[in-house]
C-alpha cells in the first residue's frame, strides 16, 4: 500500500509539477541592475585591473544582448554571465600567460590555521591584497562564493568542474586565504612595532 | 556521512545555510567540536564576504552597460525573424530558378510560358492531371474536355508511351501538355495549343530546333494547331523523335 502511494506521488510530481522550459526573461536593464555589480567585482577579483573588469563585464553584457534570447530558463540568466565573463577572462589570462596552474602547497603557500586560532584582521585591500596571491584556480570558487551569489552547485556549473573540486577548492582556498591575511597581518604587526628596525642601508 | 565530508558540505555553505545538507547539520549538532569549527569558519566567511562587497564600483558603469543593449538591439523583433528566413529562403530559390531558367526574354510569349510550365511538371512544382499510359488514352481523356489535342504528330513520338498530361493556359489561349517518355528515362514535353491570331507562330510543318541552358526544343505548326516539344535530353534524341 505504501509503495503504491508513493507511486503515485511520484507520478503527480512528474505530469503535474513538470519544469517550465520556456520562461519570460527579465530585460536586459533588469539584468544588468541585479547582476553588474556582481560580475564587476568578480572580474575585478580575477583580473586585478579596474579597466579589464569593466571590459570583461561590458563583453559579458555584450554576449548577452547577442545570445541571451538563445537562453529558456530565467533562473539560468545568473549561472550564464557569470560563466560567460569567467571563460573570457580564461581567454585573456591565456592570451597573456598569467593563468598557471599552482597546485595548492601547505608549506609554501601557507599551513592551515588551528581553529582556536584568531581571526585575522579584514578590510578590502588586504583581502584584495590576499586574493591576488592565490593561485587562480582557488581564487575564482572562492570569490563566487563570497559573491554571495551562486551556491556551490552552480559554482561548479560555472567554472565547469565537478561539484566535489569546487567544494575541496573552497576549502583549501579558505584555508590558504586565512593563512595570507593573517601573514600579511603579522607583517603589517612588525612594521608598526616600536622595535621594528628596518635593515641597514649599504 | 563522514566528518571530513561533513567538514566539506558545511564549509561550502556556511554563507548559503539553508543549502547545507541535512546530514552535515546534524553531525555538527551533536558533534561541539565540528560547531566550534563551523561558527568559526562562517564568522570568518561572513567578515571575508563583507569586505568584498565594499569594493567600490566604477562609476557610469551601469550606463555604459545599459547603451550596449541599443548597440545590439536587433533591427527586427524576435517573432518577425522566420518571416525574414522564409523571404529570404524564397527570394534564393526565385533567384536560383531565375538564373538557371531555360526561358529567354527573346522568346515569343507563348513559348516562355509554354517552358515554364513544362518546368513546373519537370521538377515537381506542378501534377499531371491524368496519368494515362498511351497518346490514345490522353486523346480520350482530352476529348470531353475540349482541350487542345493533337491532330497530327510524327510517327516516332506518337509511338511512344506517356505519363499523362496536363491543361494549361498560355496568355488566355488554352494549351495541353503531354508527357511522353523517350530514352533512358527521359521525359519530353509536348505543348498543344492553337495558333490562331497568335503572333511569331512556329513555322508550319517544319519544326525549329533550339536549345536553352541544357533544354532541347523543337516547335513547328501544323494547320491551325501549333506545337512546342521540350525535353533535358539532348538536341540529337529529340531530332531523333521526328524520323
Amino acid at each position: 500500500m505504501q509503495i503504491t502511494f508513493n507511486m503515485f506521488l511520484d507520478l503527480n510530481s512528474d505530469c503535474l509539477i513538470a519544469p517550465r522550459v520556456t520562461e519570460t526573461l527579465p530585460s536586459f536593464e533588469q539584468i544588468v541592475d541585479a547582476h553588474y555589480a556582481g560580475l564587476y567585482r568578480f572580474g575585478l577579483s580575477m583580473c586585478r585591473n579596474e579597466a579589464t573588469a569593466q571590459d570583461l563585464v561590458q563583453h559579458t553584457f555584450l554576449q548577452w544582448a547577442r545570445k541571451g534570447h538563445t537562453l529558456r530558463q530565467a533562473a539560468k540568466v545568473k549561472t550564464w554571465l557569470f560563466t560567460t565573463l569567467y571563460r573570457e577572462w580564461l581567454t585573456l589570462a591565456r592570451r597573456e600567460k598569467k593563468h598557471e596552474t599552482v597546485e595548492f602547497q601547505p608549506d609554501v603557500h601557507g599551513a592551515v590555521l588551528d581553529e582556536a586560532e584568531e581571526e585575522p584582521s579584514l578590510d578590502n585591500a588586504s583581502l584584495h591584497a590576499a586574493l591576488q596571491e592565490l593561485d587562480p584556480n582557488y581564487r575564482a570558487p572562492l570569490v563566487l562564493f563570497y559573491l554571495k551569489e551562486l551556491s556551490y552547485r552552480d559554482i561548479a556549473e560555472t567554472l565547469s568542474v565537478p561539484i566535489g573540486t569546487v567544494m575541496s577548492r573552497l576549502s583549501r582556498g579558505k584555508d590558504h586565504l586565512r593563512a595570507i591575511l593573517t601573514r600579511m597581518a603579522d607583517s603589517t604587526a612588525k612594521l608598526s612595532s616600536p622595535n621594528f628596525s628596518p635593515p641597514a642601508a649599504r | 556521512m563522514t566528518l571530513d565530508e561533513a567538514r566539506l558540505e558545511l564549509d561550502a555553505t556556511t554563507l548559503r545555510p539553508q543549502e547545507a545538507a541535512a546530514d552535515a547539520l546534524a553531525m555538527a549538532d551533536q558533534d561541539p567540536g565540528l560547531q566550534a569549527w563551523h561558527a568559526q569558519r562562517t564568522r570568518f566567511d561572513e567578515a571575508v564576504a563583507n569586505a568584498l562587497h565594499e569594493s567600490p564600483i566604477v562609476p557610469g558603469l551601469r550606463e555604459r552597460l545599459l547603451l550596449t543593449q541599443q548597440v545590439q538591439k536587433p533591427f527586427f523583433p524576435r517573432w518577425f525573424r522566420p518571416i525574414i528566413a522564409a523571404a529570404a529562403v524564397a527570394a534564393c530559390l526565385a533567384l536560383g530558378w531565375t538564373i538557371l531558367s531555360p526561358v529567354s526574354p527573346k522568346m515569343p510569349s507563348w513559348e516562355a510560358d509554354s517552358l515554364a510550365a513544362v518546368m513546373k511538371l519537370q521538377y515537381g512544382l506542378a501534377t499531371l492531371d491524368d496519368h494515362s499510359p498511351t497518346l490514345t488514352d490522353v486523346k480520350t481523356v482530352l476529348a470531353p474536355m475540349r482541350a487542345p489535342s493533337p491532330d497530327h504528330l510524327p510517327v516516332s513520338l506518337a509511338s511512344l508511351p506517356t505519363y499523362g498530361c496536363k491543361c494549361i493556359t498560355i496568355g488566355d489561349r488554352p494549351a495541353t501538355i503531354i508527357c511522353f517518355k523517350i530514352a533512358s528515362g527521359e521525359e519530353a514535353h509536348l505543348v498543344v495549343f492553337s495558333n490562331d491570331q497568335l503572333d511569331a507562330a512556329p513555322p508550319q510543318n517544319t519544326p525549329r530546333f533550339e536549345t536553352s541552358k541544357g533544354w532541347s526544343l523543337a516547335s513547328w505548326s501544323d494547320g491551325r494547331q501549333s506545337y512546342f516539344l521540350a525535353t533535358k535530353a539532348d538536341e540529337e534524341t529529340l531530332r531523333r523523335l521526328f524520323g
